[in-house]
């Protein structure tokens, strides 16, 4: 499948969704504004962290040479800077709020699982079983 | 301090090499780390994060059943690579459906439930419900792209969508989940989807910077006369020891 047609999906699901829940939230639907700037403060802190695990993850690598130490620098310096812009304009987050975000991607997390895991056990089940071509060879001689 | 320092920190320590000692103290630090959540979640309950430490103790129980089961159902069919033997598909599908169940019984909190409904666990419950209705609408689209008729799949995860709005809407009436909550959990998918985006897109981009200016590595010699000659005996050795 190619990525056009990939991307395609995803927005197509993401408008839907978008459009079915705020059906459903109805007139507590927040302010087009407030929500734009809520998403866009959750996409930092997600980034922010994102970088911090990545440079985490390549810790193991900082032996090998002068590239993983650039890699590692420039994910810090990404994550600090972003940890910056949030202070510049007074949006770090606190312990209440890491503790609900933290919540909600758990949240998310698990129903992303459930659906994955739905698909894998559908598509595995409907998999035909493969004979070993070796023993068809022995039972035709 | 565990949640937002421990959590993390343990996830970055299981995307190393699995023979790495970062990768080996993964296991060992984790089961600290659910310790220390589940005195915090026990010591200082009614507090903020007692509350989210209660959350994140039922949470590892319910995504640990539920993963044992996918693991189960996936690996106990037929597939390339099957380290289950057969016949564990219906456990597996058993413990998928305990686990979800687990999770609707501490969201409907009835009242014969033994299980006592943490503060907050309805925030919980709405993501999970968005996750599952965008999830199964992206792969409900996805395997009709896909074709070559997989329509148990397709009808199932229509299904668990369709199942997912209504549910929803029945929690929402009930009073169970509110509008803030859903709304709430909708701005965190798109939010956080969003800042993956970019954090994907910036840091393989700085990756790749940094990777096409590195120094390339020295060429090795070509092979000398000797050493094919070498090479050639080798090959004759091994080719006749075969034919034999």
């Amino acid at each position: 499948m190619s990525l056009r047609r990939l991307s395609g999906a995803g927005i197509g699901t993401a408008t839907a969704v978008i459009i079915a829940l705020m059906m459903i939230e109805g007139e507590e639907s927040p302010a087009i504004e407030d929500r734009l700037r809520s998403i866009l403060m959750q996409a930092l802190w997600t980034a922010m962290i994102a970088w911090m695990i990545i440079a985490g993850s390549m810790l193991g690598l900082l032996g090998r040479g002068r590239a993983p130490w650039l890699q590692v620098g420039g994910l810090l310096f990404l994550s600090l800077s972003t940890l910056g812009i949030l202070a510049i304009i007074g949006e770090i987050p606190t312990e209440d709020v890491l503790g609900g975000l933290t919540i909600r991607w758990a949240g998310l997390a698990t129903g992303v699982m459930i659906v994955l895991g739905y698909v894998l056990a559908t598509l595995t089940a409907s998999m035909d079983e493969e004979e070993d071509p070796l023993l068809i060879l022995g039972r035709e001689q | 301090m565990l949640l937002f320092v421990g959590l993390p920190s343990i996830l970055t320590l299981w995307t190393h090499r699995s023979e790495s000692i970062q990768r080996r103290a993964f296991i060992p630090l984790s089961i600290l780390v659910l310790i220390g959540l589940g005195l915090t979640a026990t010591n200082s309950a009614g507090g903020q994060v007692g509350g989210i430490a209660e959350i994140g103790l039922y949470v590892v129980g319910i995504v640990g059943i539920l993963c044992i089961g996918i693991y189960l159902m996936v690996f106990g069919g037929v597939t390339p690579v099957g380290p289950v033997p057969r016949g564990w598909r219906t456990t597996g599908g058993l413990l998928m459906i305990s686990a979800v169940t687990l999770g609707g019984i501490l969201t409907i909190d009835p009242e014969w439930s033994p299980f006592t409904t943490p503060n907050g666990w309805d925030s919980y419950a709405a993501s999970g419900i968005v996750g599952l209705i965008t999830a199964s609408l992206f792969g409900a689209v996805i395997v009709w792209l896909y074709g070559d008729q997989r329509w148990i799949a397709l009808i199932g995860l229509i299904l668990t969508t369709s199942l997912g709005l209504i549910g929803a809407l029945l929690l929402i009436e009930s009073s169970i989940i509110t509008k803030t909550d859903l709304s709430e959990a909708l701005t965190t998918a798109i939010g956080s989807t969003f800042g993956l985006l970019i954090a994907a897109i910036l840091a393989i981009g700085l990756m790749v910077q940094i990777e096409s200016k590195a120094v390339v590595p020295r060429t090795s010699p070509p092979l000398s006369k000797g050493e094919i000659e070498r090479m050639e005996q080798l090959i004759q050795a091994n080719v006749r020891s075969e034919q034999e």
